[in-house]
């Protein structure tokens, strides 16, 4: 009995050790994740002007008003607290490479036209709910905010400042889970209120109305004089590229197998995701369509991507990459490549994530 | 005449019901720490693909049945083998540790989504190993006369971690962004921990009721398992039931589509419907002791044609909301752990892990069929097609049901 007694015993004395391990190094290695997070820096890449890099530079001291240079809009994922706060830097400007930090916007993904934004945010402090579209002005104040229902995906705004596009994944709560559905709505930038879910579109298949229960959009790109959109369609396990009228709510399949299409500034060409099948599993790779000629070129970026990319100017796409090396935290880069698969990708940016030209003239 | 017998027997029992084994509550504290460290990787996992490696949720959707077949087999081996080597308690250990080495692994496979799937495979035999063993454990450590109390006391604890772990998750992330690798190693602690407590405070026991039969365990003994009366008819209606089970997803999805709940709100009724399933467990499970597990079980069944039933006539009311969620966590606490108690009292003790591997297998396999069917008939009609059809199923079942039994008491 008395043995049973200081065998328990010991078993409690060992127990008491094993949690003291466990939640002393579960605990340590949270205070290193969150001094690490603090360390990383963005610094631009392939560049000799590294030096000239001012990231401390607070938003409120932006200088006074410059004539319209081109900039970059991207998530900042090198620092602290505020991982994919919005950030924008010179890309030919005077100074060049200067940053301006904007904390109170952090994003997943984010778009900038006609002077308003949108940015897809992960509100932490509602973990229940905690996805949300974030509209800001071109002074970035915060104009709106819209719950969302599920993970951010893909978010667009029209030339014009007007409109604006948001897909998430809904269904998304169980890494266990099959069914994973994509809800896309366009909303009223102006008002901050929700239009209509891309669900309720008439889609026209050669001029024959078609509808199914599984219809799934996603990835709405806006022509230049904001009164259409591309966007992606799946239905059966096909992929369609569907034009669309934002006045009536009519739309056309254009062709099979565009997915996520960008349409350049001067809409002449979309560029989009190329399916590839390997086996059972899909993987996609950077394209671009000439809509006069319809041609498809592939990009020489070796990696898969997955993602809605961004037109540099009529000539270049940008998109960003993680880099992965083994023992190394991976790091995110933004990289610019020619739209006619001319030349290979260069890196623009570390620790970018969702470029997007931004346009002060507005 | 045969086998119905239970189904309509009240069990005269003295009142107060014996107290729940001290390993049992052991038992439920392992589940409850390994349940917080799935739950923290499983509700961070989507964004993690997303936001840190840049793949789709389509990209991993392909994961998914694709290890059925695996799992159900690893389970229903693993099983016959802890009653074989009469080592449920190392094969549990088996499957928690498989589970937990699987977490601090997420951080190494990168990108390449192969690896990722292989992991949650990995992960989900791990549950498929332990949960016989496990459930064999509990109900050696019980009575016929708290069977019900003993597995209510599991799943509320197995529960309670469920709630806990997204909550511990976002407040790591919110407290250090995007540091999801602490999401990792954090989980991979608490697991050991769960590990921890079932490797010093649990033992083997080999029969807690000597007036129960005793077999020799063999592949032949374990295949005469299907002969037994009660147990093959229990199999065949929990089996059935399940069928008209619609997974949780749907009718989450018919409940907002109904009733007009924004879709953000989501994992408030996973929430809503967990906390409803603590507190119903174990008075569920000492009432299953009191009266009838068998019917405690059916009556569950009967809870979820409410939970079926209310979006299709009522709308638009929180109240209500509420209310569905209480009778869907009701339906938790009054099948799963009472069908395994029911279980236990029906077969010889020395085969119960085989036992509960075979009926967890039956019911998850018709869960599956159930899924195929809902999201078919949803295809084809609306929610309210394939809820309808679910109802008929179960009324059917239902009605057979009390023929036999009003039969039987007539014999």
């Amino acid at each position: 009995m008395t043995k049973q007694k200081s065998n328990t015993h010991s078993r409690r004395v060992a127990f008491v050790w094993l949690c003291v391990i466990c939640v002393t190094a579960a605990g340590s290695y949270f205070l290193f994740a969150r001094h690490r997070t603090s360390l990383q820096k963005v610094s631009p890449v392939d560049e000799p002007s590294v030096s000239t890099v001012s990231p401390q530079l607070p938003a409120t001291t932006q200088p006074a008003r410059r004539i319209p240079t081109r900039r970059l809009l991207f998530c900042d994922l090198s620092t602290n607290a505020h991982q994919g706060r919005l950030a924008t830097v010179d890309l030919n400007g005077p100074r060049e490479h200067e940053l301006h930090f904007y904390d109170q916007l952090v994003c997943m993904r984010a778009d900038f036209r006609g002077g308003n934004g949108i940015c897809l945010h992960m509100n932490l402090n509602n973990p229940l709910s905690p996805n949300e579209a974030v509209i800001f002005d071109k002074e970035f104040r915060i104009k709106h905010v819209i719950p969302l229902a599920g993970v951010a995906s893909r978010t667009r705004v029209s030339p014009n400042g007007e409109w604006g596009a948001v897909t998430v994944f809904t269904g998304v709560n169980s890494y266990a889970s099959s069914r994973m559905s994509t809800k896309t709505t366009v909303i009223d930038i102006q008002t901050g209120t929700t239009l209509f879910d891309l669900e309720d579109l008439v889609v026209r298949n050669k001029g024959v109305v078609f509808k199914q229960p599984d219809f799934n959009f996603w990835g709405v790109t806006f022509t230049k004089d904001s009164r259409y959109f591309y966007a992606t369609l799946s239905t059966g396990g096909r992929i369609y590229l569907i034009k669309a009228n934002l006045a009536t709510l009519q739309a056309d399949v254009i062709c099979e197998n565009i997915e996520c299409p960008s349409l350049s500034p001067d809409n002449a060409r979309i560029a989009f995701k190329k399916r590839s099948l390997s086996g059972k599993r899909p993987t996609w790779h950077l394209a671009v369509l000439n809509l006069a000629t319809l041609k498809e070129t592939l990009l020489p970026e070796p990696e898969p991507i997955d993602q809605q990319v961004q037109w540099y100017d009529n000539h270049h796409v940008m998109y960003a990459l993680p880099e992965f090396i083994v023992g190394k935290p991976v790091i995110m880069y933004t990289k610019i490549i020619a739209a006619d698969g001319s030349s290979p990708f260069k890196k623009l940016l570390s620790n970018a994530d969702s470029p997007v030209i931004f346009h002060e003239a507005y | 005449m045969y086998a119905l017998d239970w189904l309509s027997r009240r069990r005269s029992r003295q009142t107060d019901s014996k107290k729940v084994s001290s390993t049992v509550w052991s038992l439920g504290f392992t589940s409850l720490f390994t349940d917080i460290s799935s739950e923290m990787v499983s509700c961070i996992l989507p964004l993690y693909f997303i936001a840190q490696l840049g793949l789709t949720p389509i990209q991993f959707g392909f994961v998914d049945g694709l290890y059925q077949g695996v799992t159900a087999l690893s389970r229903i081996a693993t099983g016959f083998l802890a009653d074989r080597w009469r080592k449920h308690k190392e094969v549990a250990l088996l499957g928690y540790g498989l589970s937990a080495l699987c977490k601090p692994a997420f951080l190494f496979v990168g990108h390449a989504w192969e690896a990722v799937a292989m992991l949650i495979a990995l992960d989900r035999t791990g549950k498929g190993i332990r949960t016989a063993p496990r459930d064999a454990l509990i109900s050696l450590y019980s009575d016929k006369d708290n069977l019900g109390a003993s597995f209510g006391v599991h799943r509320a604890l197995d529960a309670v971690g469920a709630v806990i772990g997204p909550g511990a998750a976002f407040l790591i992330l919110s407290h250090a962004p995007r540091a999801f690798d602490a999401v990792f190693v954090a989980s991979f602690c608490l697991a050991i921990i769960g590990l921890g407590i079932l490797a010093l405070f649990v033992d083997n026991r080999d029969h807690a009721d000597p007036k129960r039969p005793v077999v020799v365990v063999s592949l032949k003994a374990a295949a005469h398992l299907v002969k037994e009366k009660q147990f093959l008819f229990l199999v065949i209606i929990s089996g059935l039931l399940s069928v008209c089970t619609m997974s949780d997803s749907f009718i989450y999805l018919g409940a907002q589509h109904q009733l007009n709940i924004p879709a953000r709100f989501f994992p408030l009724l996973y929430l809503g419907t967990s906390l409803f399933y603590v507190f119903f467990s174990i008075p569920f499970g000492r009432l299953a002791d009191h009266t009838s597990r068998f019917a405690v079980f059916v009556g569950g069944h009967v809870l979820l044609l409410g939970v079926y039933a209310m979006p299709l006539l009522l709308h638009d009311n929180g109240l209500f909301v509420l209310l569905l969620l209480a009778l869907f966590g009701a339906y938790f606490a009054a099948t799963d752990g009472v069908l395994m108690a029911q279980a236990a009292e029906v077969m010889p003790s020395s085969l119960c892990a085989s036992g509960m591997a075979l009926l967890a297998t039956v019911t998850n396999t018709a869960r599956l069929l159930s899924s195929v069917i809902a999201g078919w008939l949803w295809n084809r009609g609306n929610i309210a097609t394939s809820k309808i059809f679910m109802m008929s199923l179960t009324l059917a079942i239902l009605m057979v049901l009390i023929r036999r039994k009003v039969t039987v008491s007539h014999d």
